[in-house]
């Protein structure tokens, strides 16, 4: 990566899951505070905020200036708080977009902050908002929900892959395996094949132990170019972001594209990655970005599945946070959640879940909304330490 | 998805709505201001043919706000080799395989959803 080098200094999170009494305010803080500590710097040293949430606007009624109202309790006034949406992915979009201004030398220190609150008590108010991660113009009141449209592209995806019921159900099983160490997953309790393939059918054939729950949560990060603390900090050796193109099926998608250039900015491969975060919204998806993202050829997903290589304690574990699926989907929080994962497992604070061989080269693959035949947004992040 | 009644449509048969670049013919389905490939502003708004093909479907069995589960959502493959997310007739996709043949229907006003792939008996394609 060209420019200052830049490094993740500090993380924090508020646990994900349901909390009708805590306030946006309150999660976004929680998560600051904690990311600001790790980093051993006060809120006077934070010289840019980067704000990410999606849905405020639609469950909460807070449509604009979200940032600055989770900020100022903390007393971070002064330093200007660009507010962020993208859908699932605004998170990592607000990551990429401080590491962007930090790497450029216009701050040395900023935060980022992802939250949502997606719980209001209304399935049906939630489930509106999330349909408006689509072009409405394109997919809007005819009932294309986003489990309907993940569905028809695992069955499509599960043709050319031969892949079956039951590798479906081991993404779900393995998530909340990862969850069930993860103190701020939402979901921390194994599930078996049997209660995944037992639950409630959502869209044939994702059930809902295999869908990300509706869930509330924050995470930050402190981005910094002169870490207080070297020797802790974790290095952003990618950070790449892109929208989805108008294409034919024969050229490549928006994850492969955008991983390529990841790999490439990085100056890396996916065989030296050593543990990655991918977003599995519905707990299948975890396969398809298998080969989307190079960890396996085409025609090689069900042997990489079915090797043990991404489960914990394989040679590539993949989502040990548990992912969207068992760590949870507060939208706005997932991308920065991811890259926490990630720095925990670098430095091996990972506790319960630290994987036997501490990792070195870490990847984040974080998407968001749907539009033509991809994502409408990809953005990955390659960390090294 | 946007669409057209027969009566309203000037081939007589309900259709979707489609952009196509005049300078080198690419369709769309998407609102097309600019050709996607050339780069072209010379685009013309056409309605589309009222056939095509299911590549893949699923039972939706969570009701939304606007929609009593369970039904259909396909993923279809229009005449014009154009792909699209789109409500099929029917509540359950089981029966329904890949290749089946499909007409659009453009429904009475009011209806949810206001149009939909209805199957072709018999009509199947590889």
């Amino acid at each position: 990566m060209s420019g200052t080098p830049v490094y993740i200094s500090g993380v924090g999170a508020h646990r994900f899951g349901r909390f009708p009494d805590l306030s946006l305010k309150h999660l976004a803080a929680h998560a600051a505070r904690e990311a600001l500590a790790d980093a051993e710097v006060s809120v006077g040293d934070i010289q840019a905020v980067f704000a990410a949430n999606a849905y405020a606007g639609l469950l909460t009624g807070q449509e604009s200036i979200r940032g600055e109202t989770w900020m100022r309790p903390l007393g971070i006034g002064g330093a200007p708080v660009f507010n962020v949406e993208n859908a699932c992915a605004s998170g990592s979009t607000a990551l990429h977009l401080a590491t962007t201004a930090v790497r450029s030398g216009a701050y040395d220190t900023v935060l980022v902050v992802g939250a949502e609150k997606m719980y209001v008590q209304d399935t049906h108010r939630t489930l509106k908002a999330l349909e408006s991660s689509t072009d409405l113009d394109t997919l809007g009141g005819m009932g294309i929900q986003f489990m309907a449209i993940d569905a028809l592209r695992v069955l499509e995806f599960a043709a050319e892959e031969e892949l079956t019921e039951r590798d479906f159900a081991w993404t779900a099983v393995k998530a909340h395996e990862n969850g069930a160490y993860n103190p701020i997953a939402q979901y921390q309790r194994p599930v078996t094949y049997e209660e995944v393939l037992g639950s409630r059918m959502i869209a044939d054939p994702i059930r809902l132990l295999m869908c990300s729950a509706i869930s509330d949560g924050a995470a930050a990060v402190v981005v910094s170019s002169k870490p207080r603390n070297p020797a802790r900090a974790v290095r952003i050796v990618a950070s790449q972001a892109r929208s989805s193109p108008f294409r034919d099926l024969t050229e490549t998608g928006l994850v492969e594209a955008t991983a390529r250039q990841a790999y490439e900015e990085a100056g890396v491969g996916p065989e030296d990655l050593d543990i990655v975060e991918l977003h599995d919204a519905i707990s299948p998806a975890e396969l398809m970005y298998y080969r989307e993202l190079g960890l396996c050829r085409p025609g090689e997903v069900a042997a990489l599945a079915r090797s043990g290589k991404t489960e914990l304690h394989g040679t590539l574990p993949v989502n040990t946070s548990g992912g969207l699926n068992s760590r949870g989907h507060p939208v706005g929080a997932t991308g920065v959640a991811q890259v926490c994962e990630l720095v925990w497992q670098m430095r091996g604070e990972a506790g319960a879940r630290q994987v036997r061989q501490q990792p070195r080269v870490g990847m984040a693959h974080n998407n968001g909304g749907w539009m033509g035949e991809d994502p409408a947004v990809c953005i990955i992040h390659i960390l090294q330490r | 998805m946007r669409f057209v009644a027969a009566g309203q449509s000037p081939t007589g048969k309900a259709g979707l709505i489609g952009y196509q670049c005049r300078d080198c013919g690419r369709q769309t389905l998407e609102e097309t201001r600019l050709c996607p490939r050339c780069h072209s502003a010379a685009i013309d708004e056409i309605v589309l043919g009222n056939r095509g093909v299911l590549v893949y479907a699923t039972t939706v069995h969570q009701s939304t706000a606007e929609f009593d589960a369970p039904y259909i959502i396909g993923l279809v493959r229009t005449q014009e080799d154009l792909r699209l997310f789109a409500p099929i007739a029917g509540d359950t996709a089981e029966g329904l395989t890949p290749g089946t043949g499909l007409e659009l229907a453009v429904r009475e006003e009011g209806s949810r959803p206001p149009a939909l792939y209805v199957p072709v008996q018999g009509e199947t394609q590889g």
